[in-house]
This record gives structure tokens, C-alpha cells and sequence, in this order.
């Protein structure tokens, strides 16, 4: 004996919810994009350095800006680990690429573009994760500001 | 994105699915069907569409191998519906693990479960549409929904009004739905790849619109259902998601696939919500769509625009009658919200609303807007010329508002000469138009004014009154008032020099503008030859402003005035005191061209003015002959040789000018016999320049052609003869004798003999002889007696005299001695019908 049609939605809650044209056409709420780009080497001999754009866009309530590019050094993004590590006990903060092993190669082109890859793949898990999102004050500090002041935060 | 890679994975996928569609159609073509397991192997294939590695295009190609694949299955239920109950089926494959795959499988039964009688038809509809949103991945929603959409395309049930409405809300839900994937697309991904994305979006516009042409191809729909309760709902959703790629394009998908009558009909909602759309929406696209639509609807079938605008106007009175019936209460003064049943009045109306809400706006929209506008207004109201000055009322407030790139509103300035079938229309403009004419830049002016002129000159329109004359003329301004006049006057004070020495060659648009402006004379026409002639004077007031470029104009105005007396003699209605006004005209006007030439400004182009100015005066001279005013026929003879006197002087030109005289003198007829004393001084005056030209060849052939003034005889057809009872008729020939004298005929072929003789070459001289003894034998065919058979031997002696001292080889006197030939050949012929040629030696 065939069986009387039945929907499938019927089996499922009813939900006669309509949507607003904000929900249906608007901006996703948590657009975030994050690019560590543009290294730049400064100073000479034994005080020469490299540092990184960080260029964010999003709009997401937390941030300050919509759009903002700083700089910071590999050891901006270092002391900014250890405050998120120090901050949250419940988040398994990524690692950062690893140091170089031999000074002299620090400068060289191929690492800095592998350490630029690595820092944003780094910063993009952190500022993606939701809990730091809303919970740490330092990551956008780290993000946005202009300068970056580990010592606020430990 | 890398392409390579993508099209390897579409290759990857499409191997999969066709190997899976084969398998498939194994299980279901066997003898006893697999069907579990062809369902299987479908839902394998429909994973293919889970990838989110492909482009929109490519992955429409995946969706058409899949759909094909789909087509089997689709087809092996219908026929073995009885032994699979389709409502099983459908509860089946909820079952299927993934998302897609189900949703697909879901249709595919649910299409066929529609296509049986009897179906809950209703019920699966709106069970599919609402399984659909499980799919919120844009692209593969957006296919999920098209999948939908296609499948059920044939079977929206439309037998009764509910299930009409029913199916009408499914495809504008399903279309709501994929709008809403679609503009969400341009949130995805990275934002530097948002040109890709609106590339990506562009691609897969085509789906979203389908669900508009499929509402478009339900012929049951009626016009006020779609203005209750279509239109709103899809406008509601094209306004609010605020992206001006899909407004742009789903506008365009309203207007080009609902009927003219829809969108007539529902004018005021459409423009109303475009008011409301985003910035960066061009706007002019959709409108100027959408008036031509309506322009065309006109043309095609205007007795139904004519019942469509009557239901708008009552539609428009019932809403006022029930708002008034509102308000009552409140407040009986509200002043009524401006309904019009009058087309132009909606568009013109909301192009003002347009500049108040819209400031980011550029002109260049505004001005194709208004263009459409004044288009509409002249195709639905041709008589209507208030509207088209309302327009361009409008277009000068804009245009005072910027003076950046003025070019663009060229085209509206050219739109009621160029989209009108009757140009008059241009004259009867008030002043906005020329106001806004002169507001652009002189280059768009002129052309614009040619292109007017070449329209009444196409048309032959007629300008038979003062204000028609004046209007055009105005129209036509800008050449009078022409800068490189002014330009050449400054430099030369400037730099002391003669700018006259280098008159430019005028450019070739100057030209063509003067060469209209001299054909627009001959449009002038009134019935009344009087009341003509004051409009060439008008003509002339604003031609008179173009400095040395009259000399393009003038020359027809007189011919105009020529015209005019010809005319008047012929019905012998001349008035004696008008016919002095106008050769006042005439000669005022003639003099002014002459001044150009005594003052230099010409140079090369002097003389040939100078000529024309004095065939015009020997034109003249002749029409008074023909009417029978010999005194001022005179005058203008003698004015004729002043100008030949004081204004011609190279020898070339004096010998044409010369020849235009003779022939003109040659022609007269009432001064010979009104006034001989006066002929006679003109003709011997005319022979004298004839022997004081500077080229012996050219006096001798002036002089032996100023012969002929003094034998004038005018040969008749049978028929005149009849009328001229004054005609002395000779044996042989029907002829009036006007002028015969013997004697200074001979002075002057004896002259010019003596002329030619005179010449340094021979060959020359010979040449001459021979002309001289054509003229000759002319004189003697008719009845000169002073020519005689002596004189005439005597040439043909002459002549073989001086043939055989140049001696006969000599090819330099080829020519000549031909013709002489010719000439003997002629008298021996002669001889056989008149004796008196027999006494002519022959050689």
C-alpha cells in the first residue's frame, strides 16, 4: 500500500521566523580579515631589525577601527604570545614560526618571507578565535594601535 | 585563482560523473532494475557538487553534465511510478547522508511526484522550496534553487486562482531566496578579491532572473494582480538589498520581460522605489529602457495605450477618492498628492524628484534622461510643444549648475529636430531652448544648427512667415557671429599685420554650414511676391552679420530677388514703385559684395567675386529687358561695366567676363527696339574692350563676337510665328530681324582679321582665320550682303595660302586645318540646297 505523501518539514520545528532585509542582504557580523604584509628591514649592523604590516579589516564590534595597518616586530608578536598565554588558561595559543638558528640568516629574503607567511597564519587563528575575540583586550591593542606596549598587559 | 588547476578539477569531476551517470543507467536499463543501487550512484555524482574549488561558470558546467544525469532518473520514475510510489521514494532519500546529493534526489522525485495526477502538487511545492534553504552556500544554493526552479517550470499548477497564487508566491519566494544568495556572494572571500567576485556575481545573474521570466511566462496574470501584488513585493526586495548590481540588472529583467501594458500601468510604483536605490546605481540605463519600451508600445499599438492610460487615470481617481475618504476627518485641506494620468507629467515630475533625492547624480545620466523624456513627450504628445520647453526649462538650470563637459548634452539639444518628423517644431520653442543652446560651446552650436538646416533642407520646409524666418535664422546665430572673424581682426592689430594676406582657406565645416545657409534662401517662399521679397530682406539683416561670408550668401539672396521679378513679369503684376525697391536691393546688396573686393580681403578669391558680382548685375540688367524697364535695364549694363572696368583685372577673367556680356547684350530684346541710341553705346563699348584686351587671340575673338551684337536675329518656331505679326519673313527661314547692320559687321570681322594677321605665330593666325571664316559664312547664310562671295574666296584663300607656307606636315596646325576641312566639307554640302554657295571656290 503506498503511503500518503509526507513533508519533510512538517517533521521539523516550524519555524515561521521571516527575515529582516538586514539578515537577508546585509553584511555578514563577523567579517575579519587579516594580512601580515610588506617586511621591511631597518637600521644596520647589531641593531638591524625587520618588521610587518599588519593590515585588519573587519567589523566586528571589538575593534576599534574598521580598517588599520601598523607595524611590529618578531618580537612584538613574541611578548604578545606570552600575554595571551599569561591571559587565558583555556585556549591553545599556536606557536609562532620558529627563531632562526643562525644569525647571520636572519636578513635573508626567503626567511623573512617565511616568517611573514607564519605570522599571519598565526595572527589569523588568533584573531579569528572567538573567545579572544571578545575576551582579550590585548589582541586588539596588538592589531589596532599604533604602538604596541606589552607592559599594559602583564 | 590559478585556472589550470581549476579546470583540472572540473576534469576530475566531470570523469567521476559521467562514469557514475553510465553506472547508473546501467542499474536502471537492466532487466530487472537496481533501482537502490542507481540511487547510489546518483547520489555519488551529486556529491561531485559539494566542490567549493569551482568557478560559477565551471561549475555550471558540472551542474549541466549533472542535470542530464538527473534527466534519466527523472524519466525511469514516470514510467515505473506504479511499482516505486513516488511518496516513498521522497521520504527515501532524505536518507541520503549529504545535504546536497538529498536535496537534488528530492527534487528530482518531487518533480516527477508533481507530474502524476492527482499529486499534492501544492504541498510538495512549498515542502521542496522550504527544504531548499538547507543549502546557504551562495553558489550552490543558487544551483540547488535553479535546479528547483527548472524542474518545476512545467508543472505550477495555474487551473484556479489560488493555485495561480500559490504558484506565483513559490517562484517569488524561491526568487527572494536566491537574491539573497546572490548579494551575499560579495561578502565572501578575501576583499581584495571583489573584483572577481562581481565578475563571479555577473556570471550567475542569469539564475536569479529566471525566476522573473518564469513569473513573465504565466500568461494567466492578470495587469492589476501584477500591480497589487507581483511587482511590489519584487521591487520591495530589489530596493532593500541595497546592491547596485542586482538593482541594475533585475530592473532591467523587469522592464525587458513583463508586457509594455504592465509598465504603463504601474509607472508610478517603478519610479517611485528607483528613487530609493543605492548610490552608485546608473540610473539612466533603466530608464532610458524603459521610456523606449513605452515609445514603441506607442507606435505599436496606440489604441491600447490610449484604454490602459484611461484605466490609469480612473485607477488614480479610485485612490484619490478613497484617501480623500481617509483624511476627511482630519483635515479636509490636505492638499492631494499630484496624480496624473499624463505620462510626460509622471517622467518630468520625477526627474525633478531624481535631482532632489539623487545629488551624486552626474549630468551625463540627467541629460540621456532627458533625452528619453523629451523622446516620450514627442512620441505621445506630438502637438504638446509646452513639454519640450518645460525639458529644456529644466536642462538650463542644470547646465548653469557646471561647465564641465558641456559636450554631453548634445544629444538632447538635437532631440526634438532629430526625433520629430515635422522640424518646424524646433521654431516653435520659447526661448529655453536657445537659451540652452547658446549655453554650450560653440563647435556643439554650429553643428547643431547644420544639422537643423540639413533637416528643413532634406524636408523642403517652407518658412513663409517673419517669425518663421526669424527663428531659424536665430537658431543659426552662432555662424553669424563667428570668432574667426573677430580673431583675424585682433591679430592684425596686434601684430600690424595684413591678416588679409593670408585669408584662410575656410575650414571645410564653414563651408558646408554657408553652403546650407545659402540653400535655406531658397526655403523662404510666400504666396505674395511682396510680402517674399520682405522676408529675403529679413534673411539678408541676418546674414549681413557674417562679415566676408556674405559672399556665400549674397549671390543667392539676389538670385532670389531675380526670381522674384520673373516672376511678377510673368503674371504682370510689377509694380513700378516695389520693382525700384528692390533693385535698390539689389544694388545696395550687390555693392556690399563689391566692397569685399576693392578692400582687399579676398585676395585670389577677389576676381572671382568681382565676376560673379557682375554676371549678377548682367542677370539682373536682362530680367528688366525681359520686363520691359529698359532704363534700369541700362543702368544695371552700365553698372555691369563699371564693375568690369574697376574691379576686374586679370586678362583671363576679363576675356570670361567679356564673353558673359556679349551673350547677355545678345540676348535683349526691348532695349534694341526701346531705346537703340543707348544699345548701341553698350554694344560699342563692348566691342572696344573686346580690342583692348591684352592677348592678341583674345582681342580677335572678343571683336569677332561682339559682331553678332550688331545682327541680331531671333529664328521662330511655327508656332511664334503666328504671334509676331511684326516678323518680316524671309524666303527660306521664319525669322525676326531685331538688329541688322551690315557695315558694322564687316568693321568688325575686318578687325579681327587684321588682329589675327597681326599675331606673331602663324599657326595662331591660322586658327583665327578659320574662326573668322565660320563667323563669316554665318553672316552670309544670313543675308549679310556686305559679305559677299569675294570676300568670303578671299579668306578661303587666305587661309590655304598660309596652310601651305606652314607647310602641310606641320602638326602644330593639325587642329586648324581639320576644321577648315570641316568648314569646306560644310559649303559644298550647302551647294546642293542653296545656289548661292555655288560661286564659293572650292580648292
Amino acid at each position: 500500500m503506498p503511503s500518503p505523501f509526507q513533508s519533510f518539514q512538517s517533521n521539523l520545528s516550524p519555524s515561521k521566523h521571516t527575515q529582516s532585509f538586514q539578515e537577508l542582504y546585509g553584511e555578514p557580523e563577523n567579517f575579519l580579515e587579516i594580512e601580515v604584509i610588506n617586511p621591511i628591514t631597518h637600521g644596520s649592523g647589531s641593531s638591524m631589525y625587520t618588521d610587518y604590516e599588519i593590515v585588519c579589516r573587519t567589523n566586528i564590534p571589538m575593534f576599534k577601527f574598521k580598517e588599520s595597518r601598523v607595524r611590529r616586530k618578531y618580537s612584538d608578536f613574541d611578548s604578545f604570545r606570552k600575554v595571551l598565554e599569561s591571559q587565558t588558561n583555556n585556549v591553545v595559543i599556536p606557536k609562532l614560526p620558529e627563531k632562526s638558528f643562525f644569525n647571520y640568516h636572519r636578513f635573508n629574503d626567503d626567511f623573512i618571507e617565511e616568517r611573514r607567511q607564519g605570522l599571519q597564519q598565526f595572527l589569523k587563528v588568533i584573531a579569528g578565535h572567538p573567545l579572544l575575540q571578545t575576551g582579550s583586550k590585548a589582541l586588539t591593542s596588538f592589531v589596532q594601535d599604533e604602538h604596541w606596549n606589552k607592559s599594559k598587559f602583564l | 585563482m590559478n585556472q589550470a588547476l581549476d579546470s583540472k578539477t572540473l576534469e576530475d569531476s566531470l570523469l567521476i560523473v559521467k562514469q557514475q551517470i553510465t553506472l547508473m543507467r546501467k542499474c536502471l536499463e537492466s532487466k530487472n532494475p537496481q533501482f537502490m543501487d542507481a540511487l547510489k550512484h546518483a547520489s555519488t555524482f551529486l556529491s561531485e557538487l559539494r566542490t567549493n574549488k569551482l568557478s560559477p561558470k565551471l561549475y555550471y558546467e558540472l551542474y549541466v553534465l549533472v542535470f542530464d544525469g538527473l534527466a534519466y532518473l527523472s524519466d525511469f520514475l514516470k514510467e515505473s511510478h506504479q511499482t516505486n510510489h513516488l511518496a516513498d521514494l521522497y521520504e527515501l532519500v532524505q536518507y541520503a547522508g549529504n545535504i546536497v546529493p538529498r536535496l537534488y534526489l528530492m527534487i528530482t522525485i518531487g518533480s516527477v511526484y508533481m507530474s502524476i495526477e492527482n499529486a499534492p502538487k501544492l504541498e510538495i511545492m512549498k515542502d521542496m522550496l522550504e527544504m531548499s534553504a538547507g543549502v546557504q552556500d551562495p553558489i550552490r544554493g543558487l544551483f540547488l534553487r535553479y535546479y528547483l526552479s527548472q524542474k518545476t517550470k512545467e508543472l505550477l499548477p495555474t487551473e484556479t486562482e489560488s493555485e495561480l497564487k500559490e504558484t506565483i508566491q513559490f517562484t517569488i519566494t524561491n526568487f527572494i531566496e536566491m537574491n539573497k544568495l546572490w548579494v551575499r556572494l560579495k561578502h565572501q572571500g578575501h576583499s581584495s578579491e571583489r573584483e572577481r567576485r562581481l565578475k563571479e556575481r555577473k556570471e550567475l545573474q542569469i539564475l536569479v532572473g529566471s525566476n522573473l521570466v518564469r513569473i513573465s511566462q504565466l500568461d494567466q496574470i492578470d495587469k492589476f494582480y501584477y500591480k497589487e501584488s507581483i511587482l511590489p513585493k519584487v521591487l520591495e526586495q530589489i530596493v532593500q538589498c541595497k546592491d547596485s548590481l542586482a538593482q541594475e540588472y533585475l530592473l532591467d529583467v523587469i522592464i525587458q520581460v513583463f508586457p509594455d501594458e504592465f509598465h504603463l500601468l504601474t509607472l508610478d510604483d517603478f519610479l517611485q522605489s528607483t528613487l530609493h536605490l543605492s548610490e552608485g546605481f546608473s540610473m539612466n540605463k533603466i530608464l532610458v529602457t524603459l521610456i523606449n519600451r513605452l515609445i514603441d508600445f506607442q507606435k505599436r499599438e496606440p489604441a491600447n495605450v490610449k484604454v490602459i492610460i484611461s484605466e490609469l487615470s480612473t485607477l488614480t481617481l479610485q485612490k484619490d477618492e478613497h484617501e480623500e475618504n481617509h483624511t476627511e476627518e482630519s483635515d479636509s485641506e490636505t492638499t492631494k498628492p499630484q496624480t496624473s494620468s499624463n505620462l510626460f507629467e509622471k517622467f518630468y515630475d520625477y526627474s525633478h524628484l531624481l535631482v532632489e533625492n539623487k545629488p551624486e547624480l552626474n549630468f551625463k545620466d540627467l541629460s540621456l534622461i532627458l533625452e528619453a523624456i523629451c523622446k516620450l513627450s514627442l512620441s505621445y504628445y506630438p502637438q504638446d510643444y509646452e513639454n519640450i520647453n518645460k525639458v529644456f526649462g529644466f536642462a538650463l538650470a542644470l547646465i548653469h549648475q557646471t561647465t564641465q563637459h558641456l559636450e554631453i548634452w548634445e544629444p538632447l539639444l538635437k532631440t526634438p529636430i532629430c526625433y520629430n518628423f515635422d522640424p518646424k517644431l524646433v521654431l516653435s520653442l520659447d526661448d529655453n531652448y536657445k537659451q540652452f543652446a547658446s549655453a554650450l560651446p560653440t563647435a556643439i552650436q554650429s553643428a547643431n544648427a547644420l544639422y537643423i538646416l540639413e533637416k528643413f533642407l532634406e524636408q523642403d520646409v517652407r518658412l513663409s512667415t517673419v517669425e518663421e524666418v526669424k527663428t531659424l535664422y536665430e537658431l543659426l546665430a552662432v555662424w553669424f557671429t563667428s570668432e574667426d572673424s573677430s580673431d583675424s581682426n585682433t591679430n592684425s592689430l596686434l601684430f600690424g599685420t595684413d591678416s588679409s594676406k593670408n585669408e584662410p582657406d575656410e575650414s571645410p565645416e564653414v563651408v558646408s554650414q554657408y553652403e546650407a545657409l545659402a540653400k535655406s534662401i531658397h526655403l523662404i517662399h510666400h504666396t505674395n511676391p511682396y510680402k517674399h521679397f520682405e522676408l529675403l530682406e529679413i534673411a539678408k539683416s541676418f546674414m549681413s552679420k557674417s562679415g566676408s561670408r556674405v559672399r556665400y550668401t549674397y549671390p543667392t539672396l539676389l538670385f532670389a530677388v531675380i526670381k522674384l521679378i520673373r516672376k511678377l513679369t510673368i503674371v504682370q503684376k510689377l509694380n513700378a514703385l516695389k520693382l525700384k525697391q528692390f533693385c535698390q536691393f539689389f544694388s545696395a546688396t550687390n555693392t556690399e559684395l563689391l566692397t569685399l573686393v576693392s578692400n582687399g580681403t579676398l585676395q585670389s578669391e577677389g576676381g572671382v567675386l568681382a565676376q560673379t558680382c557682375m554676371n549678377l548685375n548682367l542677370s539682373m540688367a536682362l530680367i528688366l529687358d525681359q520686363s520691359s524697364h529698359i532704363d534700369l535695364s541700362y543702368e544695371f549694363f552700365i553698372n555691369s561695366f563699371v564693375i568690369y572696368e574697376e574691379s576686374i583685372v586679370d586678362s583671363r577673367l576679363q576675356f570670361q567676363c567679356l564673353l558673359s556680356i556679349i551673350g547677355t547684350l545678345h540676348k535683349c530684346r526691348n532695349i534694341v527696339n526701346g531705346n537703340e541710341d543707348n544699345f548701341d553705346v553698350l554694344i560699342s563699348k563692348t566691342a572696344l574692350y573686346g580690342s583692348k584686351l591684352l592677348k592678341k587671340t583674345d582681342q580677335c575673338r572678343a571683336v569677332y563676337l561682339a559682331s553678332h551684337l550688331w545682327w541680331i536675329i531671333e529664328e521662330l518656331d511655327e508656332e511664334d510665328e503666328i504671334e509676331s505679326e511684326t516678323a518680316k519673313t524671309s524666303e527660306d527661314e521664319l525669322q525676326v530681324v531685331i538688329k541688322t547692320d551690315n557695315k558694322k559687321v564687316l568693321e568688325c570681322l575686318q578687325k579681327s582679321l587684321r588682329i589675327a594677321d597681326s599675331c606673331l605665330e602663324t599657326n595662331v593666325s591660322l586658327e583665327l582665320f578659320v574662326e573668322i571664316l565660320s563667323r563669316s559664312l554665318y553672316f552670309f547664310i544670313h543675308g549679310n550682303e556686305l559679305i559677299t562671295i569675294k570676300y568670303l574666296n578671299g579668306l578661303i584663300e587666305l587661309i590655304q595660302n598660309s596652310i601651305l607656307t606652314i607647310g602641310e606636315e606641320n602638326t602644330s596646325i593639325d587642329t586648324p586645318t581639320k576644321h577648315f576641312q570641316r568648314t569646306l566639307e560644310y559649303i559644298r554640302q550647302q551647294a546642293q540646297i542653296d545656289s548661292r554657295f555655288e560661286e564659293i571656290k572650292d580648292r
